[in-house]
């Protein structure tokens, strides 16, 4: 199938008055249509960077594509001008944002936010698109769509809100849909609902799903394939079964470790990866994660390793699985 | 809603009470007296004067009696020219008060657009003229303005073409109030901008309009569907007393451009010691201002629909 996104070695940096900061620094990333992926990491590694660029929602500048390219179902978006991004945007692609109390227009309706997209991109009249409006609310499962519909944000819970973001973001019936941390901002069990929804929808519109997220549980429910990002490149890439069951990057199973389990002791200390992520005003040569790996070896500090396969579509980007590395290969 | 309504109606008038009572305790401290001016007056007629005029009585008395007129809508009579204080600003209301709305129309939309404007380019050289618009206006006041503007708009305007196309002073013809609701303007129309544009600011960094611009929509229908309809909100809530300024506050202008407006009365009237034309017309622009402020807080609820006022739904 062909892929609904390519994105190859992008580099994206923020020009800033302390100088200029490398968020994301060779990332590339495939997603075939219908697919979800997951990009997990933790804060500042550069995924809602990568996710934004996509769209061209970063405010240029600060923020600078300094290589690389994006291709949006066939369109080259690094060199698509505001015009053709404003077609892109909310028919290609859309998005769906972490905190929905603040992400719709509090003085506008929600239906009419809805029908403001339907109208922005198709030929609609005015009482097709407020139906449609009404379709697309009932679909996400708000109870009394068409009374909801002319009520405004603040009458609505913070569940019901994701869900109008959702129903928004569906209504041009994208490609493709990002969802930034789509659930951090909410309570577990709404987070649970809306993880449902998402799933349900996918199946019945075949829209293809970039997830972003910490939250390793939500990884494990709803994606096919997982991206591991750290201090803004990729370190590990492959099926949900492939980083859970046979991570092959040590970031990614000191993340994997870090997870409460069930059987964890209530006394017990959680787990954390001691040290902080790299400067990224200047990142190190070698390996990002070099200073917090346990598995650390002289030659990783000073050469950053390029991506080995630990398997058929499972990639990682770690010393240990040079072809010539004596010891034992994890992951397999 | 009622119940709110009801409430600050009743302390709309505590506060016109107290206002009453502070201007009219004030005024007794003030030197002089209404009827001794450039003549000297015999102390026989001057006492029978005070007699008439309820003068002679103990301070206490006279207020409560002023407070029993008011309360059946009279303000006294003018000590100078006889008149009722009433009728006097009947007539010379509507002036200033339309002298205020030219101003407030004014300075809203040059405001409101010049915010914007300067938010939407901020940082280039659009944001620093339309900043430095606003800062001469703060700066300067309305009186320097005036005089500024009959200067050259006026009289230096004359000189070099020889058409009068503004008159220095008066206010009979359409071109003889432009210069005077500039001027007022001014200083409102520089408050307004400062604030727009900050508030503009604020809004065009939120989360809704970063949704915007992922549903597609075209900037223009971001900064004006989704950006300046939040943004003017505090604006409106600034403008509720800012319209009460400009409706009465232009004492200064209607002198400078003798314009028979009641801010002239006013300021006549303390030159010369008239009691009633004081206390009457303080307590008219007070009563004004609260109104002014009332109106505006239930508009707000209108304007911004999560503003349900205490006592409604929700």
């Amino acid at each position: 199938m062909a892929d609904v996104l390519n994105i190859e070695n992008l580099h994206v940096s923020f020009d800033t008055y302390a100088g200029e900061v490398h968020a994301v620094r060779g990332v590339d990333l495939h997603i075939a249509s219908g697919e979800v992926l997951a990009v997990v990491g933790e804060s500042g590694c550069g995924k809602s960077v990568t996710a934004q660029t996509i769209m061209k929602l970063n405010p240029m500048p600060p923020a600078r594509i300094k290589e690389g390219s994006i291709t949006l179902d066939g369109i080259d978006i690094v060199d698509a001008g505001e015009k053709q991004m404003e077609d892109i945007r909310g028919r290609l692609v859309s998005m769906i944002f972490q905190d929905p109390m603040t992400c719709l227009n509090p003085t506008m309706k929600v239906g009419k936010q809805i029908v403001e997209t339907i109208q922005n991109h198709q030929k609609l009249s005015r009482e097709e698109a407020h139906k449609e409006a009404i379709r697309l609310l009932e679909m996400v499962q708000i109870p009394n769509a068409a009374q909801r519909a002319e009520e405004y944000p603040h009458q609505f819970s913070g569940g019901m809100r994701q869900r109008a973001m959702i129903a928004m973001a569906l209504s041009c019936k994208p490609k493709l849909l990002i969802a930034d941390e789509p659930t951090t901002a909410l309570d577990v069990t709404i987070q649970a609902q809306i993880m449902q929804l998402m799933a349900t929808l996918r199946k019945e519109t075949g829209t293809a799903i970039i997830l972003i997220t910490h939250d390793l549980g939500v990884v494990a429910n709803l994606a096919d394939r997982v991206a591991v990002m750290y201090a803004g490149r990729v370190m590990e890439q492959g099926t949900v079964r492939d980083i859970f069951y046979h991570p092959a990057h040590p970031y990614t199973r000191a993340l994997l470790r870090s997870l409460p389990t069930i059987d964890t002791d209530r006394g017990a200390q959680l787990v954390s990866i001691p040290g902080t992520p790299p400067d990224l005003y200047a990142p190190p040569e070698g390996c990002e994660f070099a200073s917090r790996c346990s598995e650390c070896m002289k030659l990783c500090r000073a050469n950053r390793p390029p991506m080995y396969t630990a398997g058929e579509g499972h990639i990682a980007s770690c010393w240990k699985l040079h072809p010539d590395y004596p010891g034992e290969k994890e992951g397999r | 809603m009622w119940k709110y309504i009801l409430k600050r109606i009743f302390y709309s008038i505590l506060t016109i009470f107290f206002l009453i009572m502070l201007t009219f305790f004030m005024m007794q401290l003030l030197p002089g007296d209404p009827f001794v001016g450039d003549k000297a007056v015999d102390p026989v007629v001057l006492e029978e004067l005070h007699a008439k005029y309820g003068l002679d009585k103990p301070v206490p008395e006279q207020f409560v009696r002023y407070v029993l007129n008011v309360c059946k809508g009279d303000l006294g009579i003018d000590l100078k020219t006889k008149r009722p204080i009433t009728q006097t600003i009947a007539e010379s209301f509507p002036i200033s008060f339309e002298l205020g709305i030219r101003s407030l129309i004014f300075a809203s939309i040059m405001g409101f657009f010049l915010g914007v404007l300067a938010a939407v380019k901020r940082g280039t050289k659009w944001d620093t003229g339309a900043m430095l618009i606003a800062l001469i206006g703060i700066s300067v006041p309305s009186f320097i303005m005036g005089a500024i503007l009959q200067y050259f708009l006026g009289f230096k305007l004359f000189q070099w073409t020889g058409v009068r196309v503004f008159p220095i002073l008066g206010w009979n013809t359409e071109m003889s109030k432009l210069l005077p609701a500039f001027a007022l303007s001014f200083g409102s129309m520089a408050s307004i901008s400062r604030l727009m544009r900050t508030s503009m600011l604020d809004v065009m960094s939120s989360d809704y309009i970063k949704t915007a611009k992922a549903k597609g929509l075209s900037r223009m229908q971001i900064i004006w569907r989704h950006g300046v309809r939040n943004a003017v909100l505090p604006v409106v809530t600034f403008l509720g007393p800012q319209a009460a300024a400009l409706l009465t506050g232009a004492f200064v202008v209607e002198n400078i451009f003798n314009i028979p407006g009641l801010g002239k009365f006013f300021v006549i009237g303390v030159q010369n010691n008239n009691y009633t034309m004081i206390t009457g017309t303080t307590l008219f622009y007070g009563a004004f201002l609260v109104v002014a402020n009332l109106i505006v807080d239930l508009l707000y609820g209108v304007i911004d629909p999560r503003v349900k006022l205490a006592g409604g739904k929700e």
